[in-house]
């Protein structure tokens, strides 16, 4: 030990400041004594606790992903006659029903009828068909033929204390009389955007009246409204059951009691219609058509209760073509009630026992209700929020869920499997995040991302592996150990390279150098091998030489030849470039392989990644050969054996699980790497092995995101599952290592 | 030859060269970079020359030359053109948009130094190269031609400075101040509000401070217009197609003739430039000028976490080999906390968003700071989370190498001391600790290299790229822990790849990073001759 704490010991005299500890009176010392036990020992667990409860907090952040949602009932009450359609505000206090006789508005929050508002010229009709859109645009079918379009507002006010009331309006449009002969309105569809609104309405067989107001705002300030009004007669076999407007394409669809779809075009002034799909078989009528949010995916129900969403496609100019992309979980009879999310691709469907919610993006059925009792549905619809249902039973009685499905479009499914997107051609694994416009849907898969992070690492193991370990084999053997005591930690010395200045050396002088110099990059293992065979055999020959490498310091020699190999092999690669490979790798690349060359690659990012875990495979790999037990080799030498026999037979396998824990180790390091990968490559989420592309890891990809992502978000909450993988991952591959080697050092104790 | 072969093969000889191959090239890399890094760097530093390219068609480009390359032939690529072309520095961005202009070689007639020629470093807008007209103070023409004109220029520099520093110490400190005593009255009357008391002597004080400190601010503007309009002095530039330009002296932050530079004169402006590096702040978004703020965070930062993880380390580390009873539990713990070095950083830096910044930053905000939500204090990133971050990344060192100190002390000592009657505690606190502090400090230094490096975590939990103020600064409590911060491995990020102008901020990248690998590599180095120390210092205690 040393003097100084041979000098602390020496007595209680010597003055320091922690005297106040060391008293004389042995109580007072055991209680220290307790003391310091108990506050090292509770300090240790609470740290290393808290250490480890890095784990949890990760997980309790991404865990409400994937919580399943719920519904509650929260009240139920009657109406003063049964509902033909509901509606609610987002703040789920106000509710409208139209009903037989008219529209009501009912208080939720104080389960009761509010208010009926006088509707003009109502002429004691009844309503018979109602088309409700979610922005509480209604158009209401009248028993006397006629169409009665009204818009309904709820606007909440505040007081000085600033609590909400929520108050409904009912504002009318012009009625249409849409049946001379006055028979009643029973099938409508309509479509509002700012131009104006359309409304179709189902007038006799295979015939549908159009009318369309379209609103132009003049120069005065005030808004002109022009109408017109038309019939347009399709050549369908049944009936038609269901309508709706494709705003995308400005066509309406039409499906048939026959259980077809089809297509009519508004653009054109004749109105040519096409067949466009059909349900799974002839006979079962297509009972409802509707749009998902976004306008792209229609999903269709039919009278036997499948529900399934569909893509409109363009199959060749004016043919259009319907393609089915996800089954829902069906009802047991007819669907007829819909209704959409405006704030998701979520939707509800209902038959009359059972309303269901669906969710478009992912194909799959979240929540199923039931009715109660002998009632039936008669009318649903989604909370503006997405965090509610309100539904109407024929019994007349309102009942209101609460929804909490903050994550709709998140499962286990769509995180890791393909998705079948809007607008694309099949099911893909994509990761997007952002988009440019407010209807874009994120698109949130991992897998690209874990292949780019296993794209990555693999490449940087390709390249570092190999080195590190001849590295490591050729400084424990061969190497003079004088000269080893400088090489070792200036190899280790690497290690300490912040990442940061990799990445930034990676992207700004690597990249264009390899671009440069590639032909050459891949010639240089043959020349290098080469050259030192040729220094081998001159070695040999002329023993005038051999004072140039003095076996255990021909790394000076190999140091000169390597360097010079680098050189002839680029000097050689422009030319084989500019003789074989058509003046350009690139384009040579291209032309024969088909693969683009970006300037940041994974190439780059192995070499550069490489760079970071040399030193780490090096170090772990270097200690485990020479701690194999000095008798081994030397019983080996003394055999006979050359020190290359002893070396690749005795030593190697004594010590391969310390190699292949330095190898674990190293390949978890790359693994979470994340300046190097973010600055060298382009970050683009693509799929692909080749090594001249570049990818995007999940470890940039938090970098890049999180400051980007809302707290709570669904986006934020993704970063964490992607930084949970990444912790597992690393953990995982690290305890093998680690096991490994202890398990390693055991043996050699034994040995 | 066949024999010769034979037996090459036989002993493996190749094999062996191979694997050294492999060693050679490890280091070959190594030191290339190091190489890269520090030849890049110096240039950032050392004084070029001024060069007039005249090119064929009678036109001249004054500048510096950066690079010579190959000129890329993308149309017809059979045909490899052994043409190249260089790429010159010219400056003047206010005038040409850009600083730098490829010129083919084949397009040159001739270059030359002239010697008649000035760089000037202004304030905007980069560099200026090319002439002087004249100097004028006012109205008056104080001196004609460049080389009159740059020596009339270096006289009056000094007192321009002055007056720069001047209204800097007005702007920055005074008008500062000032703000910040509006800003802690906003929010003193609005947790008044908060706490519903909005009239009373308390709300009518701070109500009357608001026009005081208007009063004040207004007497600060007028001082600073009076130093503003007390520099009259204007440079009457040329560039070298005759294109004139009015320069406020104001804007001058040096100017020299580097063609007539002596060695020496080149050496004393090389050092400094390293120290304008080392001790300015940054200006024209960080790619001219210094990165003292950076370097302060830097180290700043370091040293909060160092604060943070050095006890909690040696604590778990005593705990897991002096006090804890070593059975299974405590291997798996000590597998679990040596697998955590592994522990990409970035998981941290999440972890650090999620637990420090939201959860408990949050709740302080709450707390503590209701008057000033919904901007959050710490609810945000700042200094202090992101060095606890880094502190929760870098505790698995310290406890690594703590506890292979502890590994190290003999049991001996430990049985000795006990058998004198000392306690457990006197022991440990006594004996083992002053033995094991070498490994404490290797562990810390580890620590410490390994926090100033790493950047993925601080991108996420504080750092900025340009921080208006430092986190210690003259106002109470002085030390404000919940400020953004810069930080030298950002910066590098940040000026490389983001900035708008990556070409004229190149040379600086490369002098930072140079800058973050020296300071790295000497806490390793300092951390290695520790453990060598150390590691005699057993093995002849051990004796």
């Amino acid at each position: 030990m040393t003097d100084e704490t041979q000098q602390n010991k020496s007595g209680p005299e010597a003055s320091r400041p922690d005297r106040a500890f060391f008293s004389r009176n042995i109580v007072k010392r055991l209680l220290v004594n307790r003391i310091a036990t108990g506050v090292v020992t509770s300090g240790g667990w609470i740290i290393i606790g808290s250490i480890l409860a890095i784990l949890f907090v990760i997980v309790g952040e991404f865990y409400p992903l994937f919580k399943e949602p719920t519904l509650t009932l929260d009240r139920e009450f009657k109406t003063r006659s049964v509902p033909l359609a509901v509606g609610i505000d987002p703040y789920q206090e106000k509710a409208y029903a139209v009903e037989k006789d008219g529209i009501r508005f009912y208080s939720l929050l104080g389960k009761k009828f509010i208010s009926q508002p006088e509707i003009p010229e109502w002429n004691s009709a009844q309503v018979t068909g109602v088309f409700a859109s979610q922005k509480d645009f209604l158009v209401l079918g009248l028993s006397d033929g006629r169409i009665y379009p009204m818009q309904i507002e709820f606007r909440p006010s505040y007081d000085s204390e600033s609590r909400r009331t929520i108050e409904p309006f009912l504002l009318v449009e012009d009625a249409f009389q849409i049946q001379n002969d006055g028979s009643p309105v029973t099938l409508l569809a309509h479509l509002k955007n700012e131009h104006g609104y359309q409304i179709a309405a189902r007038s006799a067989k295979g015939q549908v009246s159009l009318v369309s107001v379209r609103l132009r705002k003049t120069m005065m300030g005030t808004t002109r409204k022009s109408i017109s009004q038309k019939t347009i007669s399709v050549p369908v076999q049944g009936e038609i059951t269901a309508m709706v407007f494709d705003e995308a394409h400005n066509n309406l669809l039409l499906g048939t009691s026959y259980g077809q779809i089809f297509q009519v075009d508004l653009d054109d002034p004749e109105h040519p219609s096409q067949l466009v799909g059909a349900t799974r078989r002839p006979g079962v009528a297509v009972t409802h058509l509707g749009f998902v949010l976004g306008g792209y995916s229609l999903i269709v129900s039919d009278s036997d209760g499948a529900v399934f969403s569909t893509q409109l496609q363009k199959i060749s100019a004016g043919k259009f073509k319907l393609t089915k992309i996800y089954d829902f979980q069906p009802h047991e009879n007819q669907s007829h009630l819909f209704s959409i999310s405006l704030r998701n691709k979520g939707f509800l469907t209902g038959s009359k026992k059972m309303v269901r919610l669906h969710y478009g993006t992912t194909g799959e059925t979240q929540l199923s209700l039931s009715v109660p009792d002998n009632a039936e549905y008669k009318a649903i619809t989604l909370a503006p929020k997405f965090d509610g249902i309100l539904a109407a039973d024929t019994t007349g009685t309102l009942h209101l869920w609460k929804m909490n499905n903050p994550y709709p479009q998140m499962s286990i499914k769509s995180l890791f499997s393909r998705v079948w997107y809007e607008g694309y051609d099949e099911p893909d694994y994509v990761w997007q995040s952002t988009g440019g416009s407010d209807e874009f849907e994120s698109k949130l898969s991992l897998v690209p991302l874990i292949f780019g992070t296993l794209k990555g690492t693999l490449y940087a193991m390709l390249f570092a592996v190999p080195l590190a370990i001849f590295a490591a084999f050729y400084t424990s053997q061969f190497m003079d150990p004088g000269l080893k005591r400088t090489i070792k930690p200036t190899i280790e010395m690497m290690a300490a390279l912040p990442s940061v200045v990799l990445g930034f050396f990676a992207a700004l002088v690597i990249a264009p150098q390899v671009e440069t110099f590639l032909p050459g990059l891949a010639l240089m293992p043959f020349v290098v091998t080469g050259l030192i065979l040729l220094a081998l055999l001159v070695h040999e020959k002329v023993p005038a030489l051999k004072f140039m490498a003095h076996s255990g310091k021909e790394i000076y020699l190999l140091v000169f030849i390597t360097f010079l190999g680098g050189l002839l092999s680029f000097w050689m690669g422009t030319l084989v470039e500019s003789s074989v490979l058509m003046g350009d790798h690139r384009i040579w690349l291209k032309q024969v392989f088909e693969v683009t060359y970006d300037q940041r690659n994974a190439l780059v990012v192995g070499l550069a990644m490489g760079f970071a875990i040399i030193p780490i495979i090096f170090t772990i790999a270097e200690d485990s050969l020479s701690n194999v037990p000095g008798h081994l080799k030397a019983s080996s030498l003394a055999l006979g054996a050359t020190p290359w026999q002893t070396a690749l037979k005795v030593i190697l396998p004594t010590a391969s699980p310390g190699i292949f824990s330095a190898i674990m180790i190293g390949f978890g390091r790359a693994v979470g790497e994340t300046m190097i990968v973010l600055m060298a490559t382009g970050n683009t989420p693509i799929m692909e092995w080749s090594i001249f592309n570049g990818f995007r890891a999940l470890s940039a990809n938090i970098a890049v995101e999180l400051p980007e992502a809302p707290e709570g978000g669904t986006l934020f909450r993704i970063l964490f599952l992607a930084a949970f993988l990444l912790f597992v991952m690393t953990f995982v591959i690290n305890t093998i290592a680690e096991v490994v080697r202890l398990r390693m050092r055991k043996k050699y104790q034994g040995l | 030859m066949q024999k010769v072969g034979k037996k090459i093969w036989q002993r493996g000889d190749l094999f062996i060269w191979w694997t050294g191959a492999g060693l050679a090239l490890s280091l070959i890399m190594t030191v290339a970079l190091l190489f890269g890094v520090v030849l890049n760097a110096s240039q950032f530093f050392w004084p070029g020359e001024i060069q007039v390219v005249s090119l064929k068609d009678n036109s001249s480009i004054l500048g510096m030359q950066m690079e010579r390359e190959m000129i890329p032939d993308l149309g017809d690529v059979a045909k490899k053109t052994d043409t190249y072309r260089i790429q010159i520095k010219r400056g003047n961005r206010d005038i040409y948009n850009s600083d730098f202009i490829w010129v083919d070689e084949k397009d040159i007639k001739s270059i030359h130094l002239p010697d008649e020629v000035v760089a000037i470093e202004r304030r905007e807008w980069g560099y200026f190269f090319g002439h002087i007209k004249e100097v004028r103070d006012g109205d008056k023409v104080v001196a004609h031609g460049t080389t009159e004109s740059l020596q009339a220029i270096i006289d009056k520099l000094p007192q321009s400075k002055t007056i720069n520093e001047q209204i800097k110490r007005v702007q920055k400190k005074e008008i500062g101040t000032i703000n910040h005593k509006m800003e802690r009255v906003r929010l003193k009357l609005k947790k008044l509000t908060l706490a519903d008391i909005t009239t009373g002597k308390e709300v009518d004080a701070l109500k009357q401070e608001i026009p005081r400190l208007q009063a004040e601010y207004k007497i600060l503007e007028k001082k600073l217009t009076e130093l503003r309009t007390s520099q009259t002095a204007q440079l009457v530039l040329q560039t070298i197609e005759g294109k004139e330009k009015l320069l406020p002296l104001s804007q001058v932050l040096d100017i020299y003739n580097p063609n007539q530079f002596s060695l020496l004169d080149k050496v004393v402006y090389f050092m400094r430039s390293i120290q304008k590096f080392i001790c300015d702040d940054p200006r024209e978004a960080n790619t001219e000028g210094g990165v003292f703020p950076a370097i302060f965070g830097t180290i700043l930062m370091v040293l909060i976490m160092s604060m943070l993880a050095t006890p909690v380390g040696v604590l778990a580390a005593f705990y897991l080999r002096e006090y804890a009873r070593q059975g299974a539990m405590v291997s798996i713990v000590r597998i679990a906390v040596n697998n955590l070095a592994g522990v990409p950083s970035i998981v941290f830096g999440i972890f650090g968003v999620g637990f420090f910044i939201y959860t408990l930053g949050g709740s302080i905000d709450q707390l503590f700071f209701p008057e000033a939500l919904p901007t959050p204090t710490f609810g945000t990133g700042g200094i202090l989370w992101a060095s606890l971050t880094m502190a929760l990344l870098t505790v698995p060192v310290v406890i690594v190498s703590t506890e292979e100190g502890l590994a190290a002390v003999p049991k001996g000592i430990r049985e000795a001391s006990l058998a004198l009657g000392a306690t457990k505690f006197e022991t440990t606190w006594r004996v083992v600790l002053p033995s094991v502090m070498p490994s404490v400090l290797t562990g810390l230094i580890l620590a410490m290299a390994r926090a100033a490096g790493e950047v993925a975590p601080l991108m996420i939990t504080g750092v900025v790229k340009l921080a208006p103020t430092l986190p210690i600064d003259g106002f109470w409590p002085f030390i404000h822990l919940e400020r953004k911060f810069m930080h030298l491995g950002f910066h590098i990020y940040d000026v490389g790849f983001q900035s708008p102008n990556v070409d004229a901020a190149r040379p600086m990248v490369f002098a930072t990073t140079l800058l973050l690998i020296l300071m790295v590599i000497f806490l390793n180095m300092a951390a290695v001759y520790l453990r060598n120390r150390l590691r005699k210092q057993l093995t002849a205690s051990a004796v």
